[in-house]
C-alpha cells in the first residue's frame, strides 16, 4: 500500500523536543481543514483525503521561515511552532 | 507469532486467585463496610505518606484502566507536582468500553476496596479532594459507593477530605482521562488536546491523579500486604491478579479474576470449570479468533490465542495488549467480517467528533468495511481502508481514531481470507451468521 513516509512519523508530542530542534505542531481539536499550511508549506504538510493536513513535524533550518508564515496564515491558530533550547 | 504451546497448560489447574473480589459470596452483592473491615483490618492510612509509593513501585502494579501505566509512579510524579498547592484524586469508574464490566463489577460488590485505595491515594499524594467518576448506566455501582460512604463516616472513617460523584456519560471516549477532568471541569466528557496532561494540570487546574478502580482496589490491598504479598502469585514474570471480563460465542461478559501469565486458554477453561453461572465456556474448536483488549485491541486467530499469556511485557513485545481486560471469543460461526463492520460503527459513532481526520476517517473506514461485510464492496473499499488507517494514526487529541484503527489492522491479517471472498463479492462463508450477533 503507498503511504507518505510522512504518516509513519511518531507523534510530535510523544517525544521530547531535542535542543536546537524546531518541530511544527497541529492542535487536532481546533484545526477545521482550510488547508493553508499546505499550500504555503508542500514540503512538510501533506493533506488526507477530507482535507486535514499531515504534518512533518521536524522543521529543518531553511523552513523555519516559512512555517512561521504558515503558523500565521492558519485562520483558526491550529499550528504551533515550538523549539527546544 | 512463536508462542508457547499448548502443552504447557497443565502445570497447575486453572485456578482463580481471588484477591479483589475475595470476601462474602459475590451473589450477595456489596461486602458491607463492617465486613470489609473485619476480614482485612483498618486502613493504613498513616503509613500511606512515606512507604506506600515506594511499596506501590515496588510491586510493579500497572495501571488497569487500558494504558497499562506503572501506578507507583503515576503517583510520584503527582505528588512531586502537588507539593505545596494540594492535589485532585480522580477515581476512573466510567468503562466506557462495551465488552468490559469488571470495574462496574468491583465498584458494586466490593465498593470499601475502592474507598480505601481512593484514601490512601489522597494520603500519598497530598489531594484535598477525591472524586468518584462512575458510568451513569452503572446503577448498582454508583448505589453501593454511596452507601459504603454512608457507613464509613457513621464507623468514624470517612475521608479526611471531601468526596463527590461525577456520573459519567455513556460514551466511549468519556473515560479516557482528559475527558473525565473536562467532565468535571466543564461538564463536557470530551478529550483535550494534551499537553498539559491531568498530571500536571487536571481539575480545577490542579495536578490530578486519574486512576482506574481496579488500580485502586490493588493499591488498598498492596497497602495492607505489601509489595512481597502482591507479587507471591502470577506466572513467569507477570505478577498479582488482573479482573478480565470473559465473553464466550454466544454468552453474555463475565468477570473473572485471574492471575497475570496464565494463558488465554486457561482463562476459558476457568469458566468451563464454573457451570451453572448462565455462561458456556469457550473451547478451541468453537472458537475462531479472540479479540484481546476490547474495541481498541487486536483480534488473534485461535490456534495462536489458546498459548497466548496475559503477560504485559509478552503481549506488548507481540503488539497485543489486554487492555482493561478484555477477553471475548468470537465464535467459528459468526463471520468476522460482520463483527468487525460492527465495531469499526460503533467506534465511528462514538467518536467525539472534534478532530477532523476522527470524524472522517473513521466514518469513512466503518462505511467500507461495512460494504465489504455485506458483500456490496467497491472495487477500491480494501485498499482505502489500508490507506485511511494509516492516514488516521497518531492524528486525534486522543487515542479514540488509533485504538479504532489497531484493531481494524488486526482483522485485516486475521481474517484475510474471508476479507478476500467478501472483496471479490464471492459470498460469505458463515452466511448462516451474517445475521446473528458478533462477540
Amino acid at each position: 500500500m503507498a503511504t507518505s513516509t510522512k504518516t509513519q512519523m511518531p507523534p510530535a508530542h510523544g517525544r521530547p523536543l531535542a535542543q536546537g530542534e524546531t518541530r511544527l505542531e497541529v492542535d487536532r481539536i481546533l484545526c477545521d481543514g482550510y488547508g493553508m499550511c499546505a499550500e504555503l508549506l508542500p514540503e512538510l504538510i501533506d493533506l488526507d483525503d477530507w482535507g486535514y493536513p499531515i504534518v512533518h513535524s521536524h522543521v529543518p533550518r531553511q523552513l523555519e521561515r516559512v512555517a512561521r508564515r504558515a503558523v500565521d496564515v492558519c485562520p483558526v491558530l491550529a499550528l504551533r511552532l515550538r523549539s527546544g533550547r | 507469532m512463536a508462542l508457547a504451546g499448548r502443552a504447557g497448560h497443565e502445570r497447575r489447574p486453572p485456578v482463580s486467585a481471588v484477591r479483589v473480589l475475595a470476601g462474602p459470596p459475590l451473589e450477595r452483592g456489596a461486602e458491607s463496610y463492617l465486613e470489609h473491615v473485619a476480614r482485612l483490618g483498618p486502613l493504613p492510612l498513616s503509613q500511606a505518606q512515606r512507604t506506600l509509593i515506594p511499596e506501590l513501585e515496588a510491586s510493579g502494579l500497572l495501571g488497569r484502566g487500558g494504558a497499562g501505566f506503572p501506578v507507583g509512579r503515576k503517583w510520584r510524579s503527582v505528588a512531586e507536582r502537588a507539593h505545596g498547592r494540594g492535589a485532585v484524586v480522580l477515581v476512573n469508574g466510567a468503562e466506557g468500553e462495551p465488552l468490559s464490566h469488571k470495574d462496574r463489577t468491583i465498584l458494586a460488590l466490593r465498593p470499601n476496596l475502592v474507598l480505601d485505595g481512593a484514601q490512601l491515594a489522597a494520603e500519598a499524594i497530598g489531594a484535598n479532594e477525591i472524586v468518584l467518576y462512575v458510568g451513569e448506566t452503572a446503577e448498582a455501582a454508583t448505589d453501593a459507593l454511596q452507601r459504603a460512604g454512608a457507613e464509613r463516616r457513621a464507623a468514624g472513617a470517612g475521608s479526611r477530605v471531601p468526596i463527590r460523584i461525577a456520573r459519567a456519560p455513556d460514551r466511549y471516549v468519556a473515560g479516557e482521562e482528559s475527558a473525565a477532568v473536562r467532565f468535571v471541569n466543564e461538564g463536557d466528557a470530551r478529550p483535550v488536546t494534551t499537553p498539559p496532561r491531568p498530571f500536571e494540570r487536571g481539575v480545577a487546574g490542579l495536578p490530578t491523579l486519574v486512576q482506574n478502580v481496579e488500580s485502586l482496589a490493588h493499591a488498598a490491598l498492596i497497602a495492607r500486604s505489601g509489595a512481597d504479598w502482591y507479587r507471591a502469585v502470577g506466572e513467569g514474570d507477570a505478577r498479582g491478579t488482573a479482573l478480565v471480563t470473559v465473553t464466550a460465542p454466544g454468552g453474555r461478559p463475565v468477570v473473572r479474576e485471574v492471575e497475570l501469565g496464565r494463558t488465554i486458554g486457561e482463562v476459558a477453561r476457568l469458566d468451563a470449570a464454573r457451570p451453572g453461572d448462565g455462561t458456556s465456556a469457550a473451547t478451541a474448536s468453537d472458537t475462531q479468533a479472540v479479540l484481546l483488549g476490547g474495541y481498541f485491541g487486536r483480534w488473534i486467530d485461535a490456534g495462536t490465542a489458546w498459548g497466548l499469556p496475559l503477560n504485559p511485557d509478552i503481549l506488548r513485545q507481540h503488539g497485543l495488549s489486554m487492555g482493561a481486560g478484555v477477553v471475548a471469543f468470537l465464535s467459528t460461526s459468526t463471520c468476522p467480517i460482520v463483527a468487525t463492520a460492527r465495531i469499526a460503527e460503533y467506534l465511528a459513532a462514538q467518536s467525539a467528533a472534534q478532530c477532523g481526520p476522527c470524524v472522517f476517517g473513521l466514518r469513512a473506514i466503518a462505511d467500507a468495511v461495512t460494504r465489504l461485510a455485506r458483500l456490496e464492496a467497491h472495487r477500491e473499499d480494501w485498499a482505502n481502508v489500508e490507506r485511511w488507517a494509516a492516514q488516521v494514526k497518531n492524528r486525534g487529541a486522543c487515542r479514540h481514531p488509533d485504538g479504532a484503527v489497531g484493531l481494524l489492522e488486526s482483522a485485516l491479517v486475521t481474517f484475510e481470507g474471508e476479507l478476500e471472498r467478501h472483496w471479490h463479492r464471492r459470498g460469505c462463508s458463515f452466511s448462516a451468521g451474517v445475521r446473528s450477533r458478533a462477540a
